[in-house]
């Protein structure tokens, strides 16, 4: 069972990564190409493709994939990234944030702090990150 | 103008302290790894923290905040305390009067250096963990005012007992007074020197004097009041009638019993619209006047009123009004309003006698049974031991909160020959198994005796003189009747459970909680 876990979170991985490199491989990027290949993204990184009945907002994708991965022995989830225990930032605020430092890293942007607090759902971080690639083009 | 204690906001800036780490490194002070010892993580994380922060204050506080702008300050691990810092949060502080820290380690000097600048009291979050204690210890140490609460429950009991603070801070008592203008013939035990009632708890007293007041409860004269011969005085208008009479009008209507001429109502009220007039000419949120020493001018009897119903109607309005020139008893009235957030009733508090089998002797220890509560009053109470009964005339109907529906209520007359002096009654057997607290202070302002209990009946809701009454049980009458011992004959007292705010009151002022 465990060993079926593994490859699922690696291939969850490897779609996360094949759906964000879209974004970089897209010729004429848009809003909605942005949103297109960010959504199957965040699903795959929360581990939430499949999934019947998503929220739509973002807080509530990011609870229901904490509430998911909760279930899963910490020791397979390594890969998966954790941050800093103990500064009294909840489990919500820590896997916004390493979404974030993904995108960032995966598109090579960088975001406003205060702006990422305003995030109400996907199209909103979908217009986050598209005004950043546009902000950032050469 | 009047400007109520209830209305009365406890202003809170909430201040988030963040750390920034300006390289990646391990180490004993960094929990984790990953992606969140990387450089930029920190940035992020803090600002989704600085809006869980507000969302956690804007769940939790008290509905009597108002929340100020969130201040955001952050220093790096290079261990700067900017001065620009300090400004920042330091902003409006003449408008704050609590400040809620976000606070962790690495960080938490700059709280006690913020708290040792400016001397503002101040809690931390409780959610912070191990900041909590530390923080505690820290400024305990300093002498310094901080909270430091392990759970939000204890904090809003600490944000409230700072709330009745402000508010003691705001109050202005108009005192309407015949000779002396600290104690009346009635109520020796209120405060010794209303000046260290003030230096204590900041509550000011205005004074008018009660001849020129009843001489204000008619049209002007040519020429002046005998009073003040040649000045102009706040005299009754046609506005004041007309408010009297709408005001008359509404009484009548939905009393449940009436047993007082319409006549008498309206004088009553008479005073009832002077009073307020003059709370409002004096800035005043609080009132009391003498009985005796304005009775014996014969003035009221003249004049056919009494205040009786002027106390019920400002009581009602949150604004504590007392009887009997009771400086004490008005005071403690408004820390108790400002906990229950509903009116306070006033009366002569006596702790009654039982036998062995647990039964009051009607006769005996009821005094000959007073004419306003009955033996029927009494035999509705299964256990008798632990009673308590509290009387006067001043019940009002919005003891279940300023906002609640009125219920139920008569009018009546206090003069028995004559019949003038409209009463408002309230029928407290309405409110048996209602939770009271009831409490006041000590004349030296040293203590403040606090009491719990429970309403098990009441009496003379169709009754003349002075005569309502509500009968509580406490836990323990001997604890009881020591305690009151304390403070005399007047206590206050409100529905519900707040004893443990006005125990934290007492103990952020410095004034002994005297409980049972």
């Amino acid at each position: 069972m465990d060993e079926n876990l593994k490859q699922r979170l690696l291939s969850s991985k490897e779609n996360a990564d094949r759906e964000i490199a879209k974004i970089n491989a897209a010729g004429e990027v848009t809003e909605e190409t942005v949103y297109r290949y960010l959504r199957p993204y965040i699903l795959y990184k929360f581990l939430l493709d499949g999934e019947e009945r998503l929220p739509e907002d973002f807080t509530g994708l990011v609870k229901l994939s904490i509430a998911r991965t909760a279930k899963i022995d910490p020791a397979l989830l390594k890969d998966l990234q954790r941050a800093q225990k103990c500064t009294s930032a909840s489990s919500v605020a820590i896997k916004k944030v390493l979404l974030f430092l993904d995108i960032q890293r995966q598109l090579g942007i960088t975001f406003d702090p205060e702006k990422t607090t305003d995030i109400g759902s996907l199209r909103d971080l979908a217009r986050l990150v598209f005004d950043k690639l546009q902000e950032q083009k050469p | 103008m009047i400007a109520r204690g209830i209305d009365v906001k406890l202003n809170v800036r909430p201040v988030m302290v963040g750390l920034v780490h300006e390289e990646y490194y391990e180490g004993p002070c960094r929990f984790g790894g990953g992606e969140g010892l990387q450089v930029g993580y920190d940035a992020l994380v803090l600002q989704q923290m600085f809006k869980d922060f507000q969302a956690e204050l804007e769940e939790n506080v008290i509905p009597e905040t108002n929340l100020m702008e969130p201040i955001y300050v952050e220093r790096t691990d290079s261990w700067f305390s900017k001065e620009e810092m300090f400004e920042k949060m330091a902003a409006d502080m003449d408008d704050v009067d609590f400040y809620i820290f976000h606070t962790f380690m690495g960080r938490n000097d700059i709280v006690i250096e913020f708290a040792q600048r400016y001397n503002k009291p101040f809690a931390v979050l409780p959610t912070i963990c191990c900041e909590v204690a530390a923080i505690s210890a820290a400024t305990r140490a300093r002498g310094l005012e901080s909270y430091c609460a392990l759970s939000w429950d204890k904090l809003r009991v600490i944000m409230q007992a700072q709330l009745i603070r402000k508010v003691l801070r705001k109050m202005n008592v108009l005192l309407v007074t015949r000779m002396n203008s600290t104690v009346s013939y009635s109520s020796i035990d209120s405060f010794l020197c209303l000046d260290h009632v003030t230096q204590k708890l900041g509550v000011k007293f205005r004074y008018k004097n009660f001849h020129e007041f009843v001489d204000q409860m008619s049209p002007a004269l040519p020429g002046g009041n005998p009073t003040t011969p040649g000045r102009k005085t706040p005299d009754l208008t046609d506005e004041d009638k007309a408010a009297i009479e709408k005001l008359a009008d509404e009484l009548l209507k939905d009393a449940k019993y009436v047993d007082v001429s319409r006549d008498f109502v309206v004088k009553s009220l008479t005073a009832y619209q002077t009073v307020f007039k003059n709370l409002d000419l004096y800035d005043c949120n609080a009132f009391t006047v003498p009985c005796p020493d304005t009775c014996s001018t014969r003035r009221l009897n003249e004049e056919q009123f009494t205040f009786c119903m002027t106390h019920s109607l400002l009581n009602e309005k949150g604004i504590p009004s007392a009887c009997e020139y009771d400086i004490n008893a008005v005071v403690s009235m408004m820390i108790l309003i400002t906990a229950a957030r509903g009116a306070a009733y006033l009366g002569n508090v006596v702790a009654l006698n039982s036998d062995q089998n647990g039964k009051v002797d009607f006769d005996v220890d009821m005094f000959g049974g007073l004419p306003w509560t009955t033996k029927e009053d009494l035999d509705l109470i299964e256990d008798q031991r632990n009673i308590c009964i509290s009387e006067h005339s001043v019940p009002n109907r919005k003891m279940n909160g300023f906002n609640n529906e009125i219920g139920e209520y008569a009018l009546n007359h206090f003069a028995v020959d004559q019949g003038f002096g409209a009463v408002m009654r309230y029928d407290f057997k309405a409110d048996i198994g209602t939770d009271i607290t009831i409490a006041k202070f000590s004349p030296d302002l040293k203590k403040m005796f606090i009491a719990k209990g429970k309403v098990v009946s009441g009496g003379g809701f169709e009754e003349c003189n002075c005569a309502t009454s509500v009968l509580f049980s406490v836990k323990d009458i001997e604890l009881f009747r020591e305690g009151q011992l304390y403070v005399g004959n007047h206590i206050p007292l409100v529905y519900g459970d707040h004893v443990e705010v006005l125990t934290t009151f007492c103990k952020m002022m410095g004034i002994e909680p005297v409980l049972a």
